[in-house]
């Protein structure tokens, strides 16, 4: 009993602690955050398009990348094939001319964007997923935060392409909020990961951390702590859209969060040094140590979970043969200290997404509002089945 | 910087004030319950008081007081077994208020001292009904325990409806570090919980069904 409750205070001052974060840095900077900035220069980029069996794709993006506002002098578009077994390459070969293809063994996304870089002439390079469309102005809107020396990289806003079935709307939600919530980091230089729909790098900062990790399952997380761990800060460009496709079943959308999740692991493991060393970056005082509590409760709130899901499974079946009505004795319930926390937690949580979701102007049809705690209750499972295949050291690309 | 090195105080100020200001309302909650459980006892106290010396009085004056004394009795048993209930709930939902443990062990002596009336009463005017004496222990986190403990005062709640007035039914805390609950448990052997005593004969140790109570006790 004690440990639960310890783990109930413990859980609520965390949550707390970063959803009025989150709500300060709102309240201090709502006017500025979405201010358009001007941009003076316009220097060379090279978009990189990783491409593993993108044949449904992979036409409709270089068609967009070519369609995009920027000096088309200063615009370089690679697209390496990264050993796919469709008919990707060729269809990619038909731009041959306007944009540049390269071809390697299957060596996962990391490597490709790796050789990528290797082949890039430009400044810059941007990393756009083979099933993301941009808008027109979205490079352009990514690259005016690099009249800043110190900007090692610009995320973008990403929305789902589709938005159809329940699990898309779901996810659109789910990536409305971590937009906003991702831009309202950014002056906290507290921006953790550079999503690979659509994120630009400096890249002689790329070369100097050392590329991207081609071991770890989400690359593009992993980049972003190297990127912070060596004090350059990271960007968002609330207005550069990207839409990017998203899991259309529950199956994949699991296969996915697992891949995210390893990946998670992964980078919290390699990064763990960083709490041992010296220095002040954003990985150490904060992101780091938020990590591995959020871990840890997340782990510890399963375990607990579980432990009342199955002990609740075992009354109903214990019931059931000894001939009691538990639902005439059990039905009522006290609120205590616990319960008025659990109500606090739910209600900050609402005021982030509302906030969230008026800031896109966007309304929701309310099937997706009620269904969006279910769904978020999903991702501690994932997490555990994550773990699980961590463990196994099963760690293969997971969306294929 | 200093603007960063904000937002993190604020956070952090606004997380305690929230944080203070949710178990200050936990704390006043449960100071609430205890009140109103403590206000309950007492009241119960005194009517036990009441029905006591009023047993006593008829006991003087030598007259035929069984039947006036078996309704206090049923009356009092339906009030103090509810009101049990009320204190179990509010001792699961309580964090802040360890008095509440003294309430409960006022709680139990009474439930004891109606049983002991109860068991009297019975052999002095030749009743017949049945004294089910429930031992639980609260809060006990061995697994499966407190789940067992939940589930026995469902199943004696249907016996209790299935009975009505054919059965007194007692609820007594082991826990609470009462001689007397000590000595009744060392007396009949009692190692497991929850157990139930009827008619100060038939000992039931572990999670008994309503077929095995309906066994020994007799109430259609």
């Amino acid at each position: 009993m004690i440990a639960i409750d310890i783990l109930y205070s413990v859980t609520f001052v965390v949550v707390s602690y970063i959803t009025f974060l989150h709500l300060i840095l709102w309240t201090e900077n709502k006017e500025k955050l979405l201010k358009k900035i001007k941009i003076s220069k316009l220097p060379s980029i090279s978009v990189l398009v990783p491409a593993f069996n993108e044949e449904d794709s992979i036409k409709d993006t270089i068609k967009n990348l070519l369609g995009i506002n920027y000096p088309k002098k200063n615009l370089e578009i690679i697209v390496i094939d990264d050993g796919s077994t469709d008919r990707t390459y060729e269809i990619a070969k038909r731009y041959e001319g306007k944009i540049k293809i390269l071809k390697k063994k299957n060596g996962g996304k990391a490597s490709a964007l790796n050789f990528g870089i290797d082949n890039a002439k430009s400044e810059f390079v941007a990393v756009v997923d083979a099933d993301t469309l941009l808008e027109k102005n979205a490079l352009m809107n990514c690259m005016k935060y690099f009249e800043d020396e110190s900007i090692a990289a610009v995320t973008s806003h990403i929305l789902t392409k589709q938005k159809n079935k329940l699990i898309e709307r779901l996810q659109n939600v789910e990536l409305m909020i971590i937009a906003l919530t991702r831009k309202l980091k950014e002056g906290l230089n507290l921006i953790d990961v550079t999503p690979g729909p659509l994120s630009v790098y400096r890249k002689d900062i790329l070369m100097k951390v050392g590329k991207f990790d081609e071991n770890n399952l989400t690359e593009d997380v992993e980049i972003a702590w190297r990127i912070l761990r060596n004090n350059y800060k990271i960007k968002m460009a609330y207005d550069a859209m990207a839409y990017s496709n998203c899991p259309s079943s529950l199956g994949k959308w699991w296969m996915q969060r697992t891949r995210w999740d390893i990946g998670g692991i992964q980078t919290l493991l390699k990064h763990l040094d960083c709490l041992f060393k010296k220095g002040t970056s954003s990985v150490k005082t904060f992101i780091l140590p938020f990590s591995i509590t959020s871990y840890l409760l997340n782990t510890l709130g399963i375990v607990a979970f579980l432990y009342l899901l199955v002990s609740s499974f075992l009354y109903l079946i214990k019931s059931f043969f000894i001939g009691a009505d538990i639902f005439q004795f059990n039905i009522s319930y006290s609120i205590n200290v616990f319960s008025i926390y659990g109500a606090i937690t739910l209600l900050l949580s609402l005021l982030i997404m509302k906030i969230s979701l008026d800031s896109h102007k966007k309304k929701s049809d309310i099937v997706t509002l009620a269904m969006f705690l279910p769904y978020m209750l999903l991702l501690p499972f994932v997490y555990l089945y994550s773990i699980y295949k961590f463990a196994r050291h099963e760690r293969r690309w997971l969306t294929k | 910087m200093a603007d960063k090195m904000n937002a993190y105080y604020k956070a952090g100020i606004l997380t305690i004030i929230v944080f203070l200001l949710g178990a200050v309302f936990g704390i006043w909650l449960d100071n609430y319950r205890l009140s109103s459980i403590r206000e309950t006892i007492s009241q119960i106290d005194v009517n036990w008081n009441d029905a006591r010396l009023l047993n006593v009085y008829f006991g003087m004056l030598g007259k035929n007081y069984c039947n006036l004394a078996l309704e206090e009795n049923l009356l009092y048993n339906d009030k103090i077994y509810k009101e049990g209930l009320e204190i179990e709930k509010a001792a699961e939902a309580n964090r802040f208020t360890p008095e509440l443990e003294q309430e409960e062990r006022r709680y139990t002596l009474l439930q004891t001292q109606f049983w002991f009336n109860s068991q009297e009463l019975k052999d002095k005017c030749n009743f017949t009904y049945n004294n089910v004496v429930h031992l639980y222990k609260q809060e006990d986190l061995t697994v499966g325990s407190d789940m067992d403990n939940k589930l026995q005062s469902s199943i004696l709640m249907d016996l209790k409806e299935k009975c009505g007035n054919k059965i007194m039914l007692i609820p007594l805390a082991a826990n609470l570090n009462l001689t007397i609950i000590d000595t009744i448990t060392k007396q009949f052997n009692i190692t497991t919980y929850p157990a139930i005593i009827v008619d100060e004969k038939t000992v039931f140790q572990g999670l008994t069904s309503l077929d095995s109570l309906e066994e020994v006790v007799h109430c259609s």
